[in-house]
């Protein structure tokens, strides 16, 4: 079904992102978003989905931003490599900055390439003094080109390195305070990598405490019985879980109420089905504010 | 003016002759080529792992059996032709 | 200890090359495998972009389904990992990828089917400009017609091939209901202008003059070099009224250039 589109809007909404629930801007969704505009405080969109130069994808993602604001989640930059900063992408990404405004821009703390080669995923570092400094690095290089504080979101994983000298959580709370970038906690991949690693999810929270918590995800993951117990694997085809309610629970508490997005990337549901967690979402949200009032 | 040059303006002030005395209308209405199609291309980039990526030893190639693998789709429907080129297009 | 370089290139050749040999010994078993866990992340890589081809050829799936595809697909991210972290850069090598496949030597309009199909996805993400028309012609003063360049909008793509491929492409949209058989003794090539008119992309067929034209100014040829080509391809072409219909069509970007001079 073609989209039909208003013309191009000069007026906008206003940027920031409230703390309140949004959800994400998926293409096959863009026919019924476009047409309902859903009743969500915010849409967050894939910012390489949208490098093309025109066509589609900036057509809707414009609109849209006239009527809510936006927040770019990138998943390409591959931060944590040791290949060369790629410009092209830099210069894309801020290119999309400056048409979208958006009110908040993430990454993930991963690498994605070496010898310029992509991997098309979020491969986990090695969480070392000496990748620690090369993220910094990095991630201050980025934010100086772009213009723009970054949000780092901490990664599901699989493995982890024998030589690995430092928690997770720690790496993360050192790599934001040391480049002044803003935290997004994913608590889907932190319940995902506390399991798979048998790390304590309370532990993780309780090493952010006080750190720069800008944005919560939630998401659906998926359980895979292997030789010796069950992998969690960061799948975002379904609701978000029990466990995972609880510890958005926790982190509302420990942090207050934050921008919350529901991520649901494959098997999608229908719209009404997001928007059916993203209300389920306000509700903890507004508990914690008026907990917070009173 | 050259040969050249003359190709170029004869060829445009019929054009805009030709234009304006309105056979260009039909065309500048509607184009007349196929309807778009697939409109709602999916986006690519995310940020998922696949479910099925913990599934099997994975660490092999998973290319020596690849020519035992016939094609089965609509290609079946498309008969006729030799391994050649035939003539026409390019 | 590995230095994050050393991890990075070790955990690389496990994904790429099956070869875990120098990063398994820093990977902690913790209950699984390296292997498994490195097995992992390489059916992740693997899968995904195997699925991010099936978005962007999705007649190519059709025509020889899943199975298939995904082997033409396993042996190109072998050869042709992604050289960006964008996906939707992923693929332009791909029509090449299955002319030189074994694999596909049976299906020889295979790689022609995969061209137009990435020339509509890079027309789809291609950037807006408007268009160049008849009204927009007549604006120019004749006597400038001589400086005038023309050149195509950025989503115009040109596809020439030896078979009917735009005909497979009909026949294999998922709304086609009517009958997909092609007999390939019977139709011949055909040459193709893809372009996106506002959120459609369109295709439509040209004629041999009418692809020469474009095909030269595609190359920043002259309007003089563009119309003799046309002519040459084609005894008997119509030029005028070819031009007609492309300006029609959108085909012309606007501002057409002048050489030195501003525009009227």
């Amino acid at each position: 079904m073609a989209v039909v589109l208003p013309a191009p809007c000069l007026q906008r909404a206003q940027g920031t992102i409230p703390a309140s629930a949004g959800i994400g801007l998926r293409a096959e969704h863009y026919h019924e978003v476009a047409e309902t505009r859903p009743t969500v405080g915010w849409f967050e969109a894939h910012s390489e989905n949208y490098f093309g130069g025109g066509g589609t994808p900036l057509r809707v993602l414009e609109s849209l931003r006239a009527d809510y604001p936006v927040s770019l989640h990138g998943v390409g930059m591959s931060l944590g490599s040791v290949d060369p900063l790629d410009e092209r992408h830099l210069t894309r990404l801020k290119a999309l900055i400056m048409r979208i405004e958006p009110g908040l821009v993430s990454e993930h703390l991963s690498w994605g390439s070496y010898g310029g080669c992509f991997h098309n995923d979020l491969l986990p570092l090695p969480y070392t003094e000496e990748a620690l400094d090369h993220f910094v690095g990095r991630l201050t290089r980025v934010q100086e080109f772009l213009g723009q504080r970054l949000l780092i979101e901490n990664p599901s994983s699989y493995l982890e390195f024998a030589h690995s000298s430092l928690p997770e959580w720690e790496f993360l709370a050192e790599a934001t305070r040391r480049s002044g970038a803003g935290i997004l906690l994913d608590l889907n991949n932190l319940y995902v990598s506390c399991r798979n690693h048998r790390w304590d999810t309370h532990e993780y929270l309780r090493g952010l405490a006080g750190g720069p918590i800008e944005e919560l995800h939630l998401a659906g993951h998926s359980q895979r019985p292997m030789e010796h117990g069950d992998l969690l694997i960061d799948t975002h085809d379904g609701p978000v879980c029990r466990e995972v309610w609880a510890l958005y629970v926790e982190a509302l508490t420990a942090f207050g109420p934050k921008p919350t997005l529901i991520e649901w990337d494959a098997r999608l549901p229908p719209l009404a089905e997001l928007l059916v967690e993203a209300r389920t979402a306000d509700r903890h949200l507004e508990a914690r504010s008026h907990a917070l009032a009173g | 003016m050259t040969q050249n040059k003359t190709i170029v303006t004869s060829t445009l002030a019929a054009v805009v002759a030709l234009g304006l005395a309105g056979n260009a209308g039909a065309a500048e209405k509607k184009a007349d080529g196929d309807k778009c199609y697939g409109i709602v291309k999916s986006g690519k980039n995310d940020c998922k792992t696949l479910s099925n990526a913990c599934a099997g030893h994975s660490m092999e190639d998973g290319q020596k059996d690849a020519f035992l693998v016939v094609p089965k789709g609509t290609c079946e429907r498309i008969v006729g032709g030799s391994l050649e080129a035939p003539q026409g297009g390019k | 200890m590995p230095s994050l370089a050393d991890t990075q290139r070790g955990f690389s050749a496990a994904v790429f090359a099956s070869d875990p040999g120098s990063i398994r010994p820093w990977i902690r078993a913790n209950g699984l495998s390296p292997e498994r866990r490195l097995g992992l992340y390489r059916n992740n890589t693997f899968l995904g972009l195997s699925e991010a081809l099936r978005d962007g050829f999705p007649v190519v799936h059709r025509l020889v389904g899943t199975e298939f595809f995904d082997a033409l697909a396993r042996s190109f991210v072998a050869e042709h990992p992604p050289r960006s972290g964008c996906l939707l850069d992923y693929g332009a090598e791909f029509p090449a990828s299955i002319a030189g496949s074994e694999l596909a030597a049976s299906l020889p309009y295979l790689p022609d089917v995969a061209r137009l199909e990435w020339a509509w996805h890079e027309a789809f993400h291609a950037a807006e400009a408007p268009a160049f028309g008849v009204a927009e012609l007549a604006a120019v003063p004749p006597e400038r017609h001589t400086q005038l360049s023309l050149r195509l909008r950025p989503s115009v793509r040109l596809l020439a091939s030896p078979w009917p491929v735009l005909r497979i492409f009909h026949v294999n949209q998922p709304e086609y209901s009517g009958d997909p058989s092609i007999d390939l003794d019977r139709e011949t090539g055909c040459r193709v202008l893809v372009l996106r008119e506002g959120a459609e992309v369109l295709l439509h067929p040209l004629s041999a003059g009418e692809f020469a034209c474009l095909e030269r100014l595609s190359r920043e040829g002259s309007l003089e070099t563009a119309f003799e080509a046309a002519i040459r391809a084609e005894p008997g072409f119509d030029l005028p009224a070819s031009l007609v219909r492309l300006m029609g069509l959108h085909v012309f970007n606007h501002p057409a250039r002048f050489a030195g001079g501003a525009l009227p």
